[in-house]
């Protein structure tokens, strides 16, 4: 089920955090700090109003009350959580010569969003300190028979604390113009200003402002409307960017340094700050924590963060990488991602050429075997978050929207989601090993039997019936990639329509050289590994050069599976070599750089020999680098061993 | 001297497969491949598989009208939401089955 909270607002990133009320903050920088309970239909207001007016009271009838009072109101929520007191009160002198009994009061302010109950607070004769709440009140007019003895018996409130800093006047509303709050020792910070008229100053790019402990709304200002709550940093050339709870301290990211704040509890008395890393961040979403390990980026790549000491070593393999073909100029769009479930990290960034707007790009750290893989997406990801989805910790990824990308229709996606992309058939069933349950109607894969347009294709053998599935890939745009007779793969574009009578399929852009006879898989997912370079053995004749692959055997349904050579180091594929057939399932086209391997053989082994026929005279090549490519199917590939012979 | 004929590099990707228990694996998925990395690190590429979250309601109702810059999960008593704000202002909260 899902409802829409709010419209209308900024439409910058929005940082959210879970307060120690248990409510959801969000802050963007423009719109004033907004809060969810959960339980109500839209977003609210964080913060609770200053009533318009001060209300009246008037004294009343004979009895035993004299002196000087003085006022207060203030609204309340249905959780009584307060706002701040109107800032003048209403007074009432009565004589000594002639007491009274009662209070009225009147003309209490109306009450608007979240507010639904307003208090009155008075003094006792002789002091204005300290104030006593008289009564609480739904409506606009109340009335008080208590005497300074029996108010003393109500809850008390003093004007100011024991050292002098705001505790009435303490309910004031969050600053608007933050554009990150987090939640650290149960209070809420904000900081990262957006700077302008109407908004942040200069100063506020250094500074960071705290609610009270255990009030994650109150932000109190001084009698000069200022806020209390507040620490500037050290001046040292840099800007906030954001701010991350680790351990029992709150690290305070600069672009580049990062700072560590600890409180023993009450940071007004005893924050203490120190730099502890030369090192900073993007911005709020470029960091992750991860078994106690902070995973960041800054504008000189990719580190980890203990709390104590930053190391870079472990992303050595891909900092070349990384820095040479990132878009800097892009890094709002950047974001690091942690997937319990896999056990990786997501370094989500742009290349320099990619089209469209956000990341469609990551790299992933895969922590317990500490090696690095890339990816890359059809859509842009722009944000993420871990969610417990059929009891596995899931990561799911915010995607790009339905009107800036009108083929692919993702929003919201759950990442490593089963064998194919884009669609499913139920809900129901694992979820992260999902494989769909197809009728016997409709497949994800096939052959192609005609070939109408260049933007569409036709299989009779295949019903392509997805009427009764949960989406559809025509709902989502699912990818289809289509692979030829060899295994490489013609090229891949995004469902449009399917027309179940005709068996055709539509796509959104055409795949060029698209035949019969063509192989697709709806969805399908295409991967490759370069396994390095492996240099020849000198004499061919007597070591027989080959690929062998181990492998569990799979139905027809398990994607494809092949090989490709490079020779001496070039970015050229090589031909596969001899014309042969061999019976165990390996058909070459010699004039193919691709040579596909075929699953479904039950020997659980197959073999490429690429002996180059014993030319002896001619020069021979030295070195061979392999690559394993193909396109996931709705059964999972089970690849074992690669054994490569003929090479040191 | 001729090499001795069963010399060979053996790219053993059971042991990965071993280490992660009885997580079967697969190209698309890539976790068996991850070690053929380390030979040249950064060189496995892929892409991952994904399927949209939509729970309990037909699709469109649910797309919002922009890019989903920001998401976090909001748990709630027994509930749990993914909380998305788009780039045209709209947050959406979809709560997902318990």
């Amino acid at each position: 089920m899902a409802n829409t909270l709010a419209t209308g607002l900024a439409g910058t990133p929005v940082s959210f955090a879970t307060g120690g009320d248990g409510a959801l903050y969000l802050a963007n920088g423009t719109d004033r700090p907004q809060r969810w309970d959960g339980e109500t239909a839209a977003l609210e207001n964080a913060g609770i109003d200053v009533p318009a007016s001060a209300g009246s009271v008037a004294a009343a009838n004979s009895g035993t009350i004299y002196g000087d009072y003085t006022v207060y109101i203030r609204h309340l929520d249905d959780s009584d959580i307060p706002g701040n007191f109107y800032g003048t009160p209403a007074t009432v002198s009565i004589g000594a010569d002639a007491p009274k009994s009662t209070f009225n009061y009147s003309s209490l302010p109306s009450r608007s969003g979240r507010q639904t109950q307003t208090q009155v607070w008075r003094n006792t004769r002789g002091q204005t300190q300290t104030f006593y709440l008289d009564t609480t009140t739904t409506d606009f007019t109340a009335s008080s028979i208590r005497t300074d003895g029996n108010l003393r018996l109500q809850t008390a409130i003093r004007w100011y604390t024991d050292d002098g800093y705001p505790n009435a006047q303490r309910h004031g509303v969050p600053p608007a113009f933050m554009k990150v709050v987090v939640s650290f020792r149960d209070r809420m910070w904000y900081l990262v200003p957006r700077v302008g008229a109407g908004a942040g100053s200069e100063a506020d790019r250094n500074r960071i402002y705290w609610s009270e402990a255990g009030e994650p709304e109150a932000f109190a200002k001084d009698a000069d409307g200022n806020h209390v709550n507040v620490l500037t940093m050290q001046t040292d050339g840099d800007s906030l960017t954001g701010a991350m709870p680790l351990y029992s301290y709150l690290f305070l990211l600069k672009e580049r340094h990062i700072y560590r704040l600890s409180t023993a509890g009450d940071p007004r008395r005893d924050a203490g700050v120190a730099l502890v890393a030369e090192r900073g961040c993007l911005h709020q979403r470029a960091w992750c924590r991860a078994q106690g390990i902070a995973y960041l980026m800054d504008g000189a790549g990719i580190y980890r963060f203990d709390g104590n000491a930053i190391d870079e070593q472990f992303a050595a393999p891909v900092l070349d990488k990384f820095r040479g073909e990132c878009d800097f100029g892009q890094s709002r769009y950047f974001h690091v991602q942690y997937d319990p479930g896999e056990g990786r990290i997501g370094f989500f960034y742009v290349r320099f050429g990619d089209s469209g707007t956000g990341a469609k790009r990551a790299l992933w750290y895969d922590y317990l075997a500490g090696q690095w893989y890339e990816a890359s997406y059809d859509m842009a990801m722009f944000s993420g978050g871990i969610c417990q989805i059929g009891s596995n910790d899931r990561l799911v990824a915010g995607c790009t929207g339905t009107t800036s990308d009108a083929d692919h229709q993702y929003s919201t996606v759950i990442l490593n989601e089963g064998m194919l992309d884009g669609y499913a058939k139920t809900l129901t069933g694992s979820r992260r090993e999902w494989t769909p349950n197809y009728g016997s109607d409709s497949r994800a894969y096939g052959t192609i039997t005609a070939v109408p347009s260049t933007k569409s294709f036709t299989d009779t053998n295949n019903a392509l019936d997805f009427s009764g599935w949960y989406s559809a890939p025509t709902d989502l745009g699912a990818m289809v990639r289509v692979v030829d007779s060899d295994g490489a793969v013609r090229g891949q574009a995004a469902v449009s329509a399917i027309n179940t009578s005709t068996q055709t399929v539509t796509l959104t852009t055409a795949i060029a050289n698209m035949a019969v006879g063509d192989r697709y898989v709806v969805g399908g997912i295409p991967w490759q590994a370069r396994l390095g370079s492996f240099r020849y053995l000198p004499e061919e004749a007597s070591n027989v050069r080959r690929v062998a692959l181990k492998y569990a055997p799979a139905s027809s349904s398990a994607g494809t599976l092949c090989l490709t050579k490079f020779h001496d180091g070039s970015s050229s594929a090589e031909a596969a070599g001899l014309d042969w057939h061999d019976n165990i399932g390996v058909d070459v086209n010699r004039a193919s750089t691709s040579v596909e391997f075929d699953q479904t053989v039950s020997l659980g082994t197959l073999l490429h020999r690429f002996d180059s026929g014993f030319e002896a005279d001619t020069p021979a090549d030295r070195r061979v680098d392999l690559k394993l490519h193909g396109v996931a199917g709705e059964h999972r590939t089970k690849l074992y061993e690669v054994v490569v012979d003929g090479v040191y | 001297m001729a090499e001795k004929p069963d010399k060979r590099i053996s790219i053993n990707t059971f042991a990965l497969v071993s280490n992660r228990g009885a997580y079967p694996a697969h190209p698309g998925d890539c976790s068996v491949l991850r070690n053929c990395s380390s030979a040249t690190p950064g060189q496995l590429e892929t892409r991952r598989g994904f399927r949209p979250v939509h729970y309990g309601g037909p699709i469109p109702t649910l797309a919002p009208a922009g890019n989903i810059t920001s998401l976090c999960v909001f748990e709630h008593s027994s509930d749990t939401f993914v909380i998305t704000s788009d780039d045209g202002g709209k947050i959406v909260a979809y709560q997902t089955p318990s």
